[in-house]
């Protein structure tokens, strides 16, 4: 019945289910539905532990919801049909509240996205937090099941246009970063750009990223695009890419990491930061208040400094 | 009245009927088709997943599962078919299997092929005609410089035991550890031996004095169950090494590494997506022939091995790591 998909159940959502089980057991007192209401509560849970680790997250819902409409069938009294009514009510408004916000996070770091998301998870009550670690992941979750909010890059959001930007990360005073193109040994010529290949991490897919990294760099280039942040030191190692374009703050990042002769070219290109931004039907204010609770540590990992609202 | 429907409600018929039968082979025609050739196990899966989720549908993939009962016909039936652009050889059986297909008509031109996902595929890609290849190997400077960054200490000096075939598969890994301020020393050891145990134990005795780390490769005639019990396992447990293995259970189950750097499915199907989208940009031929490096890994750490042996590490840098064993 529970289709596979790259969803994963948080742990503030697991908790938030229990207490589902557990309001029902009280509100809906009598014999029978008592039983039948810990057993949903209880299956619901094993559930999720056991072999729902990975699953649709509506698909519970529903479950939940068909379930408690089964086991109401099984009383005649009009007393209880209300209560039926009442109960039925109370866990769709349950689950309604459960989904009313949800916020995607695509920014390309070496932290792994469910270490990030669990950190996020955790500062952000009452929004579902789903942190991706792939461009595609990203693009498809937003397309397939769009999210209440979206935080990533800016020419990530740009390209999506369903979304309307509302908060901007900002460094050192600016909501831009230099962008650089790092060779080994020997400076790029920026002149040669054009035939030599470049080495980025994928933001949005192949056409789109070869469009938007030649309009930054005024000419046609050849890209190799990698999933991660940290499959560029070894395009640059294996001699698979001339130059790779990057931040100035990962050029920093590699020189750390790395022992390789490398060397920054300076071709006077800013790209924006990390912006959060909502689908125009949504109210801005938990997801807002969510995004400035970030600690130092968790805005560092996202390239920013603080968050400035527009 | 009635006749005019059903005269129109034919006449229309039949032009769904002709727009249809007309535009199937010309979508046959026009598409780009990619013929993957794959074993069935679910590595394989994830490999294709990432090479397809790249491809976001520009190139079709035509899937043949390799199994014991497989023939090279399928191939034949498969290229009639689909007529590919491009074949992808995921796993040592698929690279075989082609490379009899390929046998039966040695005359015959071949569309560009890409095998990856089989292990020291350098050895049979030189006989396929017209392939290139990305290597499962993960080299050492990738799983070293991982290392490093996670212990913040120097690491100048890493040791490996290898046979006497690999010696070019050494050399080229030295070369790339040099640029990145490494040296791999390497202790050579013959390609059959009767007494694997003993050779080890002495090899892993003297690099023990002379190295910072040790890099375990995975090479079933060194592996062997004699050896692991007699000289690895013994060896690793006195140690106070840092080693990096290339299979995850290597750091669990069998305790050999605190390091497991392996392989990224889905990166490496990403990877191939790449150089179909370079040879389809040039008219379905390979750019490059050089047989790649993979470049996405995967990490996991044993914190508790390197606790148990004093090793430091950067805990801020754990979260860069695919999976923490404590």
């Amino acid at each position: 019945m529970l289709a596979v998909t790259p969803i994963r159940v948080t742990k503030l959502e697991t908790e938030l289910l229990s207490l589902f089980g557990r309001r029902f057991k009280k509100f809906c007192e009598f014999d029978g539905l008592n039983k039948l209401l810990t057993d949903v509560g209880r299956s619901v849970i094993r559930l999720i532990e056991s072999r729902c680790v990975l699953c649709k997250r509506q698909e519970i819902y529903k479950c939940l919801i068909l379930l408690l409409f089964l086991g109401f069938g099984k009383f005649e009294e009009v007393y209880i049909m209300i209560k039926r009514i009442a109960c039925t009510m109370f866990a769709m408004m349950f689950s309604l509240s459960l989904t009313a916000e949800s916020l995607y996070v695509f920014v390309p770091t070496e932290v792994r996205a469910n270490v990030m998301q669990t950190k996020i998870g955790e500062l952000c009550n009452g929004v579902e937090v789903t942190v991706f670690g792939r461009a595609k992941d990203f693009r498809k979750q937003v397309k397939g099941n769009p999210p209440t909010a979206i935080l990533s890059l800016s020419p990530v959001i740009e390209a999506s246009d369903s979304f309307n930007t509302v908060m901007k990360g900002v460094k050192k005073g600016q909501d831009v970063e230099d962008y650089v193109l790092v060779s080994v040994d020997k400076p790029l010529e920026v002149g040669a750009i054009g035939t030599k290949r470049i080495g980025v991490v994928d933001l949005l897919g192949r056409k789109p990223m070869e469009k938007f990294v030649s309009g930054l760099l005024e000419t046609k280039v050849k890209l190799k695009r990698v999933t991660k942040v940290e499959d560029l030191l070894p395009l640059l190692t294996f001699g698979s890419v001339q130059g790779i374009f990057v931040p100035t703050s990962l050029y920093d990042q590699l020189k750390s990491k790395s022992n390789l002769n490398l060397i920054a070219t300076t071709i006077n290109v800013q790209v924006g930061l990390a912006s959060a931004a909502l689908s125009k039907a949504s109210s801005k204010e938990k997801v807002m208040k969510c995004i400035s609770a970030f600690d130092k540590e968790l805005n560092a990992t996202l390239g920013v400094e603080q968050w400035r609202t527009l | 009245m009635a006749h005019s429907i059903k005269y129109l409600f034919n006449l229309l018929r039949k032009l769904g009927l002709f727009v249809a039968l007309f535009s199937l082979p010309m979508q046959v025609a026009w598409a780009n088709n990619a013929l993957v050739i794959r074993g069935a196990s679910s590595a394989f899966e994830e490999v294709v997943n990432g090479m397809n989720d790249d491809l976001e549908g520009e190139v079709t993939l035509h899937e043949i599962i390799v199994t014991k009962k497989s023939s090279q016909k399928e191939i034949v039936k498969a290229f009639k078919q689909h007529n590919p652009d491009i074949v992808i050889l995921v796993g040592n059986k698929a690279v075989n299997l082609y490379g009899q297909f390929q046998n039966k008509n040695p005359k015959d031109s071949y569309p560009p092929a890409i095998a990856m996902a089989a292990l020291f595929v350098d050895k049979f890609v030189g006989k396929l005609k017209n392939a290139t290849a990305i290597r499962y190997e993960i080299p050492a400077v990738t799983s070293v410089v991982a290392m490093r960054s996670i212990l913040g200490k120097p690491v100048k000096k890493v040791g490996v035991v290898y046979r006497e075939w690999m010696e070019d598969i050494i050399k080229e890994n030295q070369r790339y550890c040099k640029t990145e301020g490494i040296e791999l020393v390497g202790i050579k050891l013959p390609n059959k031996s009767g007494k694997v145990d003993s050779k080890v134990r002495d090899a892993l005795k003297s690099l023990s004095n002379d190295v910072d780390a040790l890099w375990i490769l995975n090479d079933n005639a060194l592996l062997t169950r004699d050896a692991l019990l007699k000289a690895w396992l013994p060896s690793r447990g006195k140690s106070k090494l840092p080693a990096i293995v290339g299979i995850r259970q290597f750091m669990t189950k069998i305790p050999l590494g605190s390091f497991a750097i392996v392989p990224d499915n889905y990166g490496l199907g990403a990877q191939a997506a790449g150089m179909i989208f370079d040879a389809m940009d040039n008219d379905w031929e390979l750019e490059e022939t050089d047989v790649q490096q993979p470049v996405s890994v995967k990490k996991f750490i044993n914190v508790a091995t390197l606790s148990k042996k004093s090793i430091g590490y950067r805990t801020d840098k754990l979260s860069q790591v695919d999976e923490v064993v404590k």
